[in-house]
């Protein structure tokens, strides 16, 4: 695991509504299965991870397989990353 | 356009008459799923049909607890046939919060998900019917598809009881605002008339049924024969998979909040899609920034916007349509004009009519959506007011006319706040974290559309944000559970000595 997947973890355990879902919670967990990512919170998430390491995420990229679980969501920050200017 | 609001028939045949008209022609599509009208008549009289068979009386609150689907829509048709009344429930919501409403509307049968129907605790044991699977003491759904489909009708009356739909309560008890067939049978064929609804039309069903604008989804496509369509629930998550969607369905009209026209007016590549088909966009249910408006307008040029206004109370009673050449793009947007056969008034503090432009006063609606009153709520029934001979909904909104007649919105006098479109009292927030047995004093403010609570604890008890947090989720749906909860060994208070609001405020935003 990396930086980036334990920050993506440590913000979805910040969020999480259920103590034992955010113990729970690792890099392979499946987010909207288990009721973490809802509309509202997954909107937080984008923002928040934008703002954090300051890039945008392509509109194309705001798709469900890219937010499936915090290591999904970890390959996508560093590729939307890499791929900035 | 000319409509005497006396010739509408009831809800309960709506779709019959759909039916009759435009009997071939798709009105229902979700998935693989597409019902025509002649399709939708009989599956809802086959709903109907059980719900008689099982002796569930006219007037018998029906429960709606699932995700929004074909069946659910059929059963919401056939329900109104049987004489009942529905009571769609949002079924994201806690198993408590839901067993609070179905405790105070006594429900006679359930429609539902199986795994929803399962968590339910019901003093009145309804009949429950699991629309997707089958499930233990549930009657199956296919039970109602083999059934004979005799059309069904018990006569109803436009004054009957249609819908009981609950909204957040300031005391922490959700209330269940009556609507009667009038009641949403006049706001469905007004706005199918005024924004030329088609049998050719493909409607965007986004808002769920526990929601009023639902109702335009469901009534005004029957009313114009046009098709509603359902997206799959995951899509409004995700901007461009919804603008893929409603291109791909070549959707020409949608009904929703403008915290969704935004995510998909920031995020959903409407360019790359052109969307060319969607001719009609209509919202409701909080202030739309003007800068997501103007964005939409350059984004959708052939398309037509208009702002509703109305809480669930009164259903729509104001509506303005966007004028893209006078409207300067950063002005709030007007909520316009009463609808047809509605009567607005503006009330000053002491309760005398405001008159003139420029001078902000209560809104007083009056006329046929002017919902019948609260469930089981006597005192809060005096919002509803007799004067000169006419019953008003004193809404808690405050507005004044503008210079061409047009009403501006200024804000609430209380405590109800919006959370993406959804309507939250501030006070339901607070009793849920008063309940803990730590909390001594709560109060919530809402800043950028996030709710912040602060609680100061009884002596020597120190419960985690997380905790808090966790605890209101048992008892409130998502939206309404607070972003942060801020614990603080004194409340700020007011020189009235309440709990000062604003200064909690000042401190968000300050950090």
């Amino acid at each position: 695991m990396d930086d980036i997947e334990q920050t993506v973890i440590d913000y979805l355990r910040s969020r999480a509504l259920q103590n034992s879902t955010a113990r729970a919670l690792d890099g392979s967990s499946r987010l909207m299965e288990m009721g973490i990512l809802d509309s509202l919170e997954l909107m937080s998430l984008v923002t928040h991870m934008e703002q954090f390491y300051g890039f945008t995420l392509p509109d194309g990229e705001f798709v469900p397989e890219n937010f499936e679980t915090p290591g999904s969501i970890a390959d996508l920050i560093r590729r939307v990353r890499t791929g900035a200017p | 356009m000319t409509i005497a609001l006396s010739e509408i028939c009831t809800l309960s045949n709506f779709v019959s008459q759909a039916a009759t008209c435009w009997s071939d022609r798709l009105a229902l599509v979700e998935g693989e799923v597409r019902l025509t009208w002649a399709d939708l008549d009989k599956l809802s009289n086959q709903v109907a049909s059980l719900l008689l068979r099982k002796g569930i009386p006219k007037g018998a609150r029906v429960g709606l607890a699932g995700a929004k689907s074909a069946r659910i829509i059929a059963a919401v048709h056939g329900i109104l046939k049987a004489g009942c009344v529905c009571v769609p429930i949002d079924a994201s919501s806690p198993a408590a919060r839901m067993n609070v409403i179905l405790e105070d509307c006594a429900p006679a049968a359930i429609f539902g998900a199986a795994d929803i129907l399962s968590q339910l605790a019901v003093s009145s044991s309804p009949l429950k019917i699991a629309v997707d699977k089958p499930t233990e003491d549930a009657v199956e759904w296919q039970e109602i598809v083999s059934a004979p489909a005799a059309r069904v009708e018990v006569p109803t009356e436009r004054s009957d009881l249609a819908y009981l739909l609950y909204t957040s309560g300031s005391t922490g008890q959700p209330k269940g605002v009556m609507l009667s067939h009038g009641n949403v049978g006049a706001f469905a064929v007004w706005a199918a008339e005024e924004f030329r609804l088609r049998a050719e039309d493909r409607v965007a069903s986004i808002a769920p049924l526990h929601f009023d604008l639902s109702t335009f989804d469901l009534y005004s496509t029957a009313w114009s024969g046009a098709a509603l369509h359902i997206p799959p629930g995951l899509f409004l998550s995700f901007p461009v998979k919804l603008t893929d969607w409603l291109a791909n369905h070549k959707i020409t009209a949608m009904y929703t909040v403008p915290s969704l026209l935004a995510t998909i007016a920031e995020r959903g590549d409407i360019k790359a899609r052109g969307l060319d088909h969607l001719r009609l966009m209509l919202f409701a249910g909080e202030v739309c920034p003007p800068k997501v408006l103007s964005t939409l307008l350059d984004l959708l040029p052939a398309a037509e916007f208009a702002n509703l206004y109305g809480p669930t109370e009164t259903n729509v009673c104001t509506f303005e349509r966007i004028d893209r050449e006078q409207w300067d793009r950063v002005s709030p947007i007007s909520i316009g004009l009463a609808c047809q056969g509605t009567r607005l008034l503006l009330i000053d503090p002491e309760g005398a009519p405001v008159e003139g432009t420029g001078r902000a006063g209560e809104l007083w609606v009056s006329g046929p959506t002017v919902a019948l009153g609260y469930w089981n709520d006597p005192a809060r029934n005096a919002r509803f007011v007799e004067r000169n001979g006419s019953r008003w909904y004193s809404t808690g909104d405050y507005a004044e006319f503008d210079e061409s007649g047009r009403l501006v919105f200024h804000g609430r006098r209380d405590h109800m706040v919006k959370v993406h479109g959804h309507r939250v009292e501030l006070g339901e927030v607070e009793s849920a974290l008063l309940r803990h047995s730590a909390i001594a004093e709560a109060a919530v403010v809402i800043v950028d559309g996030k709710l912040f609570a602060f609680a100061r604890t009884s002596h020597g008890q120190r419960p985690t944000q997380n905790e808090l947090r966790e605890y209101c989720a048992g008892q409130l749906p998502r939206y309404m559970v607070p972003s942060e909860v801020v614990v603080l060994e004194s409340m700020p208070y007011g020189s009235t000595g309440k709990i000062d609001r604003l200064e909690l405020a000042r401190m968000v935003k300050h950090g």
